[in-house]
């Protein structure tokens, strides 16, 4: 359905940060997919470049394909045809993608009769049950309140029934619970599931927060430095992590189970995003670093091309004979890009469990 | 300053604390509406402890630390430190408070000044309170450093020149620098990256165990707070609802809300969040300006629904009532104790918790 080849994003400064190298990957139609690592990783800028909802000292290389269409080389009329028609994006701060001097009836009619070519009162009508659907109470009344009169779960609530209107292929929604309390987290999550699951539409869910995946998603993509150093079933992230960084973060997340003697840390800090980093991003960090780490960028492969691959010194022609071109999607193996992956057997150490 | 005597375990007292906001335009508290932000609470930080103030945006909680610092007047009740009470000392002796107490903030970014170099941003409380030469204070701001693990070629530099942990390290040098009893922290690291997050809760209970600390610790994070504190208190709306020592309140939990809070909170395990079931909390916490009659928490209260909607929840606002758990003691206010305790949503919201990671010897599951 989408299909991401070799994206790049640096933005223009007077250091150039290099905040996306060379990600590809594939969602299948209906796929909940969750891409995941910190700030500075490239998650959000990686997803947004998608839409070209970059600034302007944003450059954008690479091929985007869409419904056999580039987004990367479409003009601006086609694009914003494509944002919302096909695809729907939910940001973090819902107040950002209101306009605050609008009631929430305008804004939504606005969006229904400009992708979906409803009159007026039909537009009105669509608003009212737009926002039931999404959970707003006495919607009808409500419909007339400014932005400002809804709280932060009403005002996301809102933002989603905009996003999903006009029901688009593809919602990308970046931090949609971050700015959100907990008890009002968990009803939001719920709502993307299950208005998603309704029309099939597929997610990709940007967060820093493995636990918001852990529910929502059946795939995930890690990603560290502007790559995507680990991709698998939700599940295989969660119990059989392979990238040391996945593991890391894993130990190093607080338990609401157990209270632990002292946290774990990952020490050291994530690259300078304006330096080009030879071998692997995370090497300073890991403690599973080999030579092999230093000099050379692992390209993701399955696990046992990463071990026969470091033991038997292959170049990268060698790997990519061996293991096919491995571009996560629907379908793929688990992938890792490490030279030494933590056996998740659990020999060596995995995460918890 | 006094002379020596035994020395009381409370080193804060909040006493019937009451801040109120005037509401709108051009209103008073005295003249009608006013947004209740903190309505009636009462605590205490012991000496030495990590007081944990959780609850969501608008409990209240830091409107509490913001009255414990004196940044605002409460609009009524007590707060003492050290068994004095600050409503009544005078600028001198607030002055002389005020070293002791001293407030880390959640961003970095915004609460380092840009244009200071780091060496001047730490020294600021010593110049402020005249504490030291220049040279002393140099040598001060060395030794913080230090303390804090930040290199001592990171004086002459500026923040920006700093990652988000590192500027959280200096702002912790700069509230060490008058060596105070109670550091307030408010959501120290929420601004933060999840890998470092550890790498300032480690120096923060470092620091506490060298110097004596006690802390006052607001934070929504709920796995968070059962590792840094020993005691916490749960706000909802203005009100405390549940004050217990940690792991009592994480495993045995008495308060519809807390169970609630902690059946919301995400699970980073797939096994558990497929097969848990969420409390669902009906609608918005209620507007702090027109709080619900008797219990503030009734209107979002899924135990209330479950009980056939018991009159006392809307007429009687339910006071802090002693509990001892195994032999701790701890304070709730909910008139239905026992039914939360008896409920199959507290077991199942527990065992979701607990299973989800490996359990270890000292964990108990809930009866």
């Amino acid at each position: 359905m989408l299909s991401v080849r070799d994206l790049d994003v640096t933005f223009r400064a007077r250091a150039p940060v290099l905040a996306v190298r060379g990600v590809s990957y594939d969602l299948a139609a209906g796929e909940h997919v969750g891409l995941v690592g910190e700030s500075g990783s490239g998650k959000s800028a990686g997803a947004l470049a998608l839409v070209r909802l970059l600034p302007d000292y944003a450059d954008v290389s690479g091929r985007v394909m869409l419904d056999g269409a580039d987004l990367l080389r479409l003009n601006e009329r086609e694009l914003r045809a494509v944002r919302g028609d096909q695809v729907g994006i939910v940001y973090q701060d819902p107040f950002s993608s209101l306009n605050p001097v609008l009631t929430i009836g305008k804004q939504l009619t606005e969006v229904l009769s400009k992708h979906k070519g409803l009159g007026a009162r039909a537009a009105r009508r669509e608003a009212a049950r737009l926002l039931e659907t999404v959970g707003v109470p006495n919607a009808e009344e409500r419909i007339s309140d400014y932005p400002h009169q809804f709280s932060g779960g009403m005002r996301q609530r809102a933002v989603i029934a905009m996003a999903v209107a006009p029901r688009p292929a593809l919602l990308i929604a970046d931090e949609p619970t971050t700015a959100l309390d907990v008890t009002v987290q968990a009803q939001i999550l719920e709502l993307l599931q299950e208005l998603t699951s309704e029309h099939e539409t597929t997610m990709l869910l940007i967060t820093h927060d493995l636990g918001v995946v852990a529910g929502v998603t059946q795939r995930v993509m890690v990603m560290y430095a502007g790559r995507i150093v680990e991709s698998s079933s939700t599940e295989d992230v969660f119990t059989r992590a392979s990238h040391p960084y996945t593991v890391a973060l894993h130990r190093s997340l607080p338990r609401i189970d157990v209270r632990q003697e002292r946290l774990v840390t990952i020490e050291g800090q994530p690259p300078d995003p304006t330096q080009l980093v030879r071998g692997c991003p995370f090497a300073p960090r890991c403690p599973s670093r080999i030579d092999r780490c230093a000099d050379e960028d692992p390209p993701l492969m399955t696990i046992p091309t990463a071990r026969r691959a470091a033991a038997r010194g292959w170049d990268m022609a060698s790997i990519r004979e061996e293991d096919g071109e491995q571009v996560p999607g629907p379908a793929s193996p688990h992938l890792t890009a490490c030279w030494n992956p933590p056996d998740p057997a659990g020999d060596e150490p995995g995460p918890a469990r | 300053m006094s002379t020596e005597q035994v020395v009381s375990p409370v080193l804060v007292e909040v006493q019937d604390l009451r801040v109120w906001f005037p509401a709108g335009r051009g209103s008073s508290t005295k003249t009608g509406g006013s947004i209740k932000a903190v309505d009636g609470i009462t605590f205490t930080v012991q000496r030495g402890e990590t007081l944990g103030l959780v609850g969501e945006s608008g409990c209240g909680k830091t409107t509490t630390a913001r009255a414990v610092l004196k940044l605002l007047d409460p609009t009524e009740g007590r707060i003492l430190f050290d068994g004095v009470d600050l409503s009544t000392v005078s600028r001198r002796e607030l002055r002389l408070m005020r070293r002791r107490m001293q407030p880390v903030f959640q961003d970095p970014f915004s609460s380092l000044n840009p244009k200071r170099t780091v060496a001047r941003i730490i020294a600021e409380p010593l110049v402020i309170h005249r504490q030291g030469t220049a040279s002393e204070r140099r040598e001060r701001v060395g030794e913080l450093l230090d303390t804090v693990g930040l290199p001592p070629d990171a004086a002459g530099r500026y923040p920006h020149a700093f990652s988000g942990g590192q500027r959280q390290r200096i702002a912790i040098a700069r509230a060490m620098a008058l060596r105070p009893d109670l550091i307030i922290a408010d959501e120290p690291v929420s601004a933060l990256d999840v890998s470092i997050r550890a790498q300032i809760l480690n120096l923060l209970s470092d620091l506490q165990q060298e110097f004596h600390l006690t802390y006052l610790v607001i934070a929504h994070d709920l796995a968070l707070v059962r590792q840094v504190t020993d005691r916490v208190a749960v706000m909802y709306l203005g009100k405390i609802v549940e004050l217990r020592p940690t792991e009592d309140l994480y495993r045995r939990p008495l308060h519809p809300y807390t169970v609630a809070l902690l059946s919301s909170a995400p699970i980073p395990d797939t096994e558990a969040e497929a097969t848990r079931r969420r409390i669902v909390l009906e609608g918005d916490v209620p507007s702090p300006a027109d709080p619900p009659t008797g219990c503030r928490f009734n209107t979002r209260c899924w135990l209330r629904r479950k009980l056939g909607d018991p009159e006392i929840c809307t007429t009687q606002a339910p006071p802090l009532a002693q509990v001892q758990d195994h032999g701790a003691s701890g304070v709730v206010a909910c008139h239905f104790p026992e039914a939360v305790e008896d409920s199959p949503e507290r077991r199942e919201t527990l065992v979701a918790l607990t299973g989800s990671r490996v359990s270890s010897p000292d964990q108990e599951l809930p009866d």
